[in-house]
């Protein structure tokens, strides 16, 4: 992956949703759920927006101020796997205009996140036969769906 | 009309669960308080209000509100904004096929309310797709449905079906239901003429495939005759849809227009009866001329037999003659535009060939006249014989 790869959703394959600081995504191709949460959430908000690698790390870095070291490794390694997942691509060929980020707008919105940074967890649930026979009143743990009380894992 | 479990109109119990859906103050607050303290959510709650939950999540999020059962809510949010996007990219295989086949689509319920009322692909949960289509291409899109190895769930009576009735259901190898509409009600259906729906249909976007969907006046009316009827699942999620439908500060309800239609397909009582209870319990604002006006249309007796027959279990099976005939009458009443008596029975007997068309008349007869009258000749003989 190169710095001036230009990061995109795999639309319309791939949909998402960020509900009380947790993002969701579904790769309707395969059916996979994924969840994330924490500064997994504000580095997606910046993918959605179509950003270089380079432009994104230093939008995100700007954000988790005085981590930059930490936050840089963090972005690579998590949008590596977002790619294994094809839930983001790289689009070099297309001409995409970066959309113009309002980043105090974010820091704002997600200051809970921004205060203490922790790394995001890529959560897949590749398996989803077994997780959609879950009754998401009576078999799911505190969490909820799609986490499953222990006897259903 | 009093509640009851499988009744469109509320229990307490539903009509709390709506208010915590619906309202946006601190009633929805207490509402759910209550609601929580009546219903035992850890053992079996009604389908209908199980399809509520989502909506209730949302609802409940907005206000803040941090109560102990949100987790489990938001899994239940989770599992049908899943379940729904799937449906939507499923849809498409379906909507391409008939752009391919120059056949005009709109898409019904969920898909429509959820993208254009909603805003919301998890609130409302959909378990199939719903899509009409002109009358005059019905039997073209069922060929090509066919064409394409879906499955039909009763194919034997297409004819019939084509005449009488207002959709077919399809599977394809997947499980992936269609539900194909030519009529998107039964209701006064030969009534129906080629353009209406049509002409105000709007256009959405599901996913990237451009399509119609009824107007907002439109799916209103067909939100109001699709739910208030007896159904296995408590209906009640019509409240909802009518209650987001008339507050939707995008789209304006067509007022005048929409009495000529609930006028023309004669669906005035139970249309009155749910705007009443909109206004009456969830304060929705609907002129207070439309119900007036709506008083005011005579209701004929044809049209107060049909309405009392869709409050009770359609799928009640007899084999009692005359309890079969009536049962029979009513659906041919029911999708029937005849104004007197004779045309009535002109026309039932009409329907009655077609229905029976290429099967023995006698054996059904006597099949019927056995089952109704067997049984009783049989007791009197016992009782002769004691």
């Amino acid at each position: 992956m190169k710095d001036n790869d230009r990061i995109k959703v795999n639309y319309p394959h791939v949909v998402h949703d960020t509900i009380e600081g947790e993002t969701i995504l579904v790769n309707l191709k395969n059916g996979h759920y994924y969840s994330f949460d924490k500064s997994g959430v504000v580095i997606w908000e910046v993918i959605t927006q179509n950003q270089t690698l380079n432009e994104l790390s230093r939008i995100v870095t700007n954000i988790f101020k005085g981590q930059k070291e930490k936050v840089e490794n963090v972005i690579t390694v998590f949008v590596e796997k977002l790619i294994a997942e094809n839930l983001v691509i790289i689009d070099n060929d297309e001409i995409v205009e970066s959309s113009n980020l309002d980043v105090e707008e974010i820091k704002l919105k997600y200051k809970d996140i921004i205060s203490n940074f922790e790394d995001p967890v890529l959560h897949v649930y590749a398996d989803m036969q077994d997780v959609l026979l879950l009754d998401p009143i009576h078999d799911t743990d505190e969490k909820g769906w799609p986490s499953g009380k222990d006897e259903f894992q | 009309m009093k509640a009851s479990a499988e009744s469109p109109f509320p229990t307490y119990e539903q009509e709390l669960l709506l208010t915590a859906s619906l309202l946006d103050d601190k009633r929805a607050i207490n509402a759910i308080e209550e609601w929580l303290t009546l219903v035992d959510l850890d053992g079996v709650i009604d389908h209908g209000s199980f399809r509520l939950l989502p909506l209730l999540f949302k609802n409940l999020l907005k206000q803040n509100y941090k109560g102990p059962r949100m987790n489990m809510l938001k899994g239940v949010y989770r599992l049908s904004w899943y379940k729904n996007q799937k449906l939507l990219y499923d849809s498409i295989k379906v909507l391409d096929l008939f752009q391919k086949a120059n056949i005009s689509t709109i898409v019904l319920k969920g898909v429509a309310l959820s993208s254009l009322i909603y805003k919301d692909i998890g609130v409302r949960p959909m378990f199939d797709l719903d899509i009409l289509v002109p009358i005059n291409q019905a039997k073209q899109a069922i060929e090509v449905l066919k064409k394409e190895d879906w499955k039909p769930e009763f194919d034997e009576y297409l004819d019939y079906n084509l005449k009488f009735g207002k959709s077919m259901n399809f599977t394809d190898d997947s499980g992936f239901e269609c539900d194909l509409h030519w009529h998107p009600f039964f209701e006064s259906h030969d009534l129906n003429s080629e353009t209406d729906f049509w002409d105000k249909a709007i256009p959405i976007k599901v996913i990237e495939t451009g399509t119609l969907s009824l107007c907002p006046t439109d799916m209103l009316l067909h939100t109001f005759v699709h739910g208030i009827k007896w159904n296995k699942e408590p209906p009640i999620r019509w409240v909802a849809d009518a209650y987001f439908l008339i507050k939707s500060e995008e789209f304006d309800i067509d007022w005048e227009g929409f009495i000529l239609q609930v006028k023309k397909y004669k669906v005035v009582m139970q249309v009155k009866e749910a705007l009443e209870y909109l206004v009456k319990v969830f304060g929705a604002n609907i002129p207070f001329e439309v119900i007036n006006e709506l008083s005011k249309i005579k209701i004929t007796l044809a049209e107060k037999l049909v309405y009392k027959e869709c409050q009770k279990d359609s799928d009640d099976y007899t084999d009692k003659l005359f309890t079969k005939l009536y049962k029979l009458f009513i659906i041919y009443l029911h999708q029937s535009n005849k104004t007197n008596i004779f045309m009535h029975i002109i026309g039932f007997i009409g329907y009655l060939c077609f229905r029976t068309k290429g099967k023995d008349y006698f054996r059904i007869l006597i099949y019927y006249f056995t089952k109704s009258f067997g049984k009783s000749i049989k007791s009197q003989n016992d009782i002769e014989k004691q």
